[in-house]
Formats: structure tokens, sequence, C-alpha cells
């Protein structure tokens, strides 16, 4: 039994099934502590969220789920460093995000992979899935490669380019050339989730990574989302979806948000068969029609 | 509100007087390409019919076919009958006469639907206006009723689309689709747009709004699961060709053409696979053999039964 409301609940147990048993039970990566959050002008403020507590563990994904308005993408953008809360604490490996320029925050940065919801609007029209791909991969790298020569650097580039396609499940050769004008859809969600993982960041965080996509594509986004999984164990991963259909098959932990508080939250198997809230089980009701 | 004006029978063909729409032989070409090539499908009175396919596969230009919106550059050719009438050799002045009185279209973005400078109550009067004369009071009446039936409250009568929900939204424009009592209500994934909450409640009061109205249905997605809540049979297009048709419940437990294959298997794929989480008896058709694999080498798929929740 879960038990909510009780700070021990958000301790990580180890991984289901015994995956990645070795890498996770350990010390939270990004931790998220009493976060508060209000929007609008003084007359007509609107709080999203209260006092808010979310912890992310080595190998592990956590989704964050909830519907419309619940305040899913505020605590995401708020735990990646995108929006600053009016009160809480997030800290990433220890250093706290106070600021841009931060330590922590220059850390994460570097060590997180973002895909969003829309991919059209997150790869840029005049780029190939290659020149996205190595562009964020160029920059994060540039120093340590400048020792071995620009030569040496496009080799690298070039393998991560072609090891990140192939982990979501893209034929390198075909869509290395190729413009998001070319790609359907799943396709180009793929590259912006290739793009996300080419550098080989700590953390990823996918913000409704498949509402916009067509549902039979779906599928192809959740198998690179688990080969991800599979094939970098380490890699901690944040999703936020309001269909629980879609993370019954990826997170190891849910987080339920609902008008801006945590509903509950615990292991996916558990929260899904013996749901402690009432708007949890509206969710669980809405993906099994 | 039969409309079966004297000077527009000579457009009446020798189609089945049951079918509210009947769609003929219809290929729809823009610039050379073949966007639908022979399609042929009807719904029935009072019979809600699903049109089902992924993306690129031509549901939303059959939707612009069948209300005459198609772009002026796409040549069309075969025939669209809605109640009896010819659409495809109407003029402008008749088409617009069938939209909005004997067809009601409800579309994939509210937010996008609605005009932003009418409010709710505006916005649901306009179809009322433009097809009938009615007084202040009249219009006043009938907004308010629909509003009501639509599950909104009265004083979101003079508000704006922008201070709405997108499930509020949605409503707004169920309510402004079916304020005339058309006979065909035209779904074009209404509930994409909307987390899956408010999805699967707008999708209820859909079909008990067009049931009680005894309206018929032609609802598009590209979601089986959407489907067998929404519609008894439903017609798979893909490329531009219908490739499949028959009971949604019937497609969904056999289906054997790749497209309905790919589509259902999807379906199955995320819908929950919980045991007695969700309450049991919902969506069976969706759940039923969710395990059996389909042959689909799917990493997910494989694991899927393996994660199967327990009590």
């Amino acid at each position: 039994m879960r038990e909510k409301d009780e700070p021990a609940a958000m301790t990580r147990r180890v991984g289901r099934d015994g995956r990645n048993a070795d890498v996770s039970g350990g010390e939270p990566i990004l931790s998220v502590r009493g976060i508060n959050k209000s929007f609008g002008a003084r007359s007509r403020r609107t709080q999203v969220l209260f006092s808010v507590d979310m912890d992310v563990t080595e190998g592990e994904c956590l989704a964050v789920i909830g519907g419309s308005g619940s305040g899913k993408t505020t605590l995401t953008r708020i735990a990646f460093g995108s929006e600053q809360a009016d009160s809480g604490m997030v800290t990433y490996q220890g250093e706290t995000l106070a600021g841009a320029h931060s330590p922590g925050m220059l850390r994460l940065r570097r060590e997180s992979g973002l895909v969003f919801q829309n991919p059209f609007a997150s790869l840029d029209p005049r780029w190939t899935a290659g020149e996205s791909i190595a562009e964020g991969l160029g920059a994060r790298r540039s120093i340590h490669v400048r020792d071995d020569g620009q030569q040496a650097a496009s080799d690298h580039i070039a393998g991560a380019v072609y090891q990140a396609l192939s982990t979501v499940g893209l034929d390198p050769d075909e869509f290395v050339g190729r413009y998001p004008v070319d790609m359907s859809g799943g396709q180009a969600q793929r590259v912006a989730i290739a793009r996300a993982i080419a550098a080989e960041p700590r953390i990823i965080l996918a913000d409704e990574p498949m509402s916009a996509i067509d549902v039979s594509a779906r599928v192809q986004i959740l198998d690179a989302f688990s080969r991800i999984r599979r094939e970098r164990p380490r890699t901690a991963m944040v999703i936020v979806s309001h269909d629980i259909g879609v993370v019954q098959h990826i997170a190891d932990q849910v987080i339920v948000l609902h008008d801006g508080r945590v509903e509950e939250t615990g292991d996916t198997n558990e929260v899904l068969a013996h749901p402690q809230s009432a708007y949890t089980r509206q969710l669980i009701d809405a993906a099994a029609w | 509100m039969n409309d079966s004006d004297a000077n527009h029978a000579d457009n009446t063909v020798d189609a089945v007087q049951t079918h509210v729409l009947d769609v003929h032989d219809l290929s729809v070409t823009i610039a050379q390409h073949v966007i639908l090539d022979h399609v042929s499908l009807h719904v029935g009175a009072g019979e809600r019919v699903g049109l089902i396919g992924a993306s690129g596969s031509g549901k939303s230009m059959l939707v612009k076919a069948l209300t005459g919106l198609l772009p002026r550059t796409a040549q069309a050719d075969g025939s669209v009958t809605l109640g009896g009438r010819r659409l495809d050799i109407m003029d402008d002045a008749s088409l617009a006469q069938v939209r909005g009185r004997y067809v009601g279209l409800v579309f994939q973005n509210p937010g996008a639907a609605l005009n932003p400078v009418l409010t709710v109550e505006q916005q649901i009067c306009l179809p009322l206006r433009l097809h009938y004369e009615l007084d202040a009071d009249e219009l006043h009446d009938r907004a308010m009723a629909m509003l009501e039936r639509v599950g909104l409250p009265s004083r979101l009568a003079g508000a704006y689309p922008h201070e709405l929900s997108g499930g509020q939204q949605q409503r707004v424009g169920i309510a402004t689709a079916l304020i005339t009592s058309p006979r065909l209500i035209i779904a074009d994934e209404p509930t994409t747009a909307l987390d899956a909450i408010v999805q699967r409640s707008i999708i209820d009061l859909l079909v008990s709004l067009v049931e009680s109205a005894g309206a018929s249905m032609l609802f598009i997605t590209h979601d089986f699961a959407v489907l067998s809540r929404a519609t008894s049979r439903c017609v798979v297009i893909d490329g531009g060709h219908v490739v499949d048709s028959g009971r949604t419940a019937d497609l969904l437990r056999a289906p054997d053409q790749p497209a309905t294959r790919a589509l259902v298997q999807a379906a199955r794929m995320l819908t929950l696979h919980a045991g007695t989480g969700a309450g049991a008896g919902v969506g069976a058709g969706v759940r039923a053999g969710s395990g059996s694999g389909a042959g689909s080498g799917s990493d997910v798929a494989q694991r899927a039964d393996r994660r199967r929740y327990h009590a």
C-alpha cells in the first residue's frame, strides 16, 4: 500500500520487475520541494501549483499525469529551470537551481534532453534531421573535442547522430539527410527524441510527446522510449501526459496532479491497480475506453 | 424541418431514401495528386458511422467534399447525396442553405472554430439567425435550452471563447452544430485537442445528443478506441481508398486489412490493460484480446502482456 501525503512515499524504491535495480534506489538526481507558483496580475492572480514535491532518480521513468490545466507543464518547466517558482526549491545532483547561471542550472542544462509536444515546431524546417541532431551535440561537445581537431569532432558527432537515429527506430542512412517537411508527425517526433538523446543526457524531459501524434504512430514513439530505457539504463526520464494509456507502458512511477496539487504518487502498477483518489480513477477510466 | 424544396426536386437522385448521406464513386484530385480514389460510403437514418484512417489518408478532404468546402483547385468526380439532394452539382447559395441546417459540423480545434468576437449565446444563435426567422426572445430561449443540454451553466452565455476551457469550447461547438436540429452531424476529430477525461465526456455528450435527436452522425477519427464508444459501423480509409468497412466491434475483434490492423493495434496498446483498476466492461471491445499480439513485433506490445495489471 502506498502512504499518501507522506514524504516517505516519495522516496524511490528499486525499479519494477527488477529492472535497473542496480542503479535505482539511490538519491534523487532531480529533486523538487514545496513548489508554489501563481500566474496573472494582482487582481486575477491564480495559483497553479500548491507545495508540490517531486523526485526523479537515476534510471527511473517518472510520469507526471493530470488533465489540462492541472499544472503538469508548469511543474516540469520549474523542475528543469525554464520557469521560476514563487517559493520552493529545485536541486539537481545536489546543487540548487538558482537563476540561469547557477552551477546547478548550468549542469542541468548540459545534462538534460528535452522533447516537446509538436515536433514540427521544435525542429528547424531548414535543417536536415542530421543537422538538427548534430547541432545540440556540437555545442555541448565542442569543449571536450577541441584537442582532437575538427575531423575527430565530426566523426564523433556523425557516430552519435547515427546511433541516436537507430535508437529511435529510424534508418540513419535514410533519415540523416531528410528535412522535417518530408517526415510524418511520428517520424519528426522520433527525430526530436534522437536530438534529445544524442548528447547522452542523464535526464530526459518529454512534455506530451504523443498527444500531437497520430494514434498509429504513437506505438513507434513508445517503442523509441522503451529502447532508450533499455540501451541507457542509467538515464532518468520525466514524461508529462494526460493519458495513462500512454504512460502505463513506460513509467515506473507516477505523480498525479489535479488543480495544482499532488493527488497521489507511487509505483505505476500500484497506482493503476489501486487508485486512492477519485480523480485518479477518472483518469484511469478515461484510458480504458 | 424538412427542407426538400420543390425547386431542388430535379437534383434528387434515386438514392435509397433512408440514407441520410450517400457518397458514390467520389474522387478528388488536387494538382495531379489523387487525394480520394473512388470512395463510396453511406450513412443511414439514425446511424452513427465512423470514418477512420491515419494522418494523410484523406479523411479531412472527404469531410470537405461532403460539405462543399473543397478548395477551388480541387477536381471532384462522383456524387455526394445529402438527404436526397446532390451536393456536388449545387451552387454556393444552396450549399450554404444545407450547411448548418441539414448538416451540423463539429471541428477538431474548437478554439479555432468559434468566432472570437461572438459571445457563447451569439455563437449558438448564429445558425438559427442564418436559417430561420425567429424573434429575439425565441432565439434567447433556444440558446439557453441548448446550453443546458450540452451541460454548460447559463452564466457562460455572455462569455467569449477565450474565457472558456478547451472542453467548454467544444461544448459550445456542439451546441452550435446541433441548434438547428440537423439530420446529420459530421464530427471531424472533435476530441483530439482535449485531455483524456474531457475527451470521454465530450464523446458521450455528442452520442447522447445525436441519439436523442434521432439524427445520424459521421464521426471522423484516427483512434479506434474513440470509435468503439461513438459508432456502430465504420469505414477504414487509407491512401484515399476505402480499404475496409464493417461493424466497429467486428473490425476491432478481427481486423484483417493491414491499415485496420495497425489502427486497432495502436488502440489496444494505448488502452489501459487493467483487470480491475478500470471500470470493468467499458470498452470491452477494445480490450478484448489485447494481449494477443496481432503479430506486430513491437517491443511495447510484447511487454504489455508481461505488465498486465492484477487486482
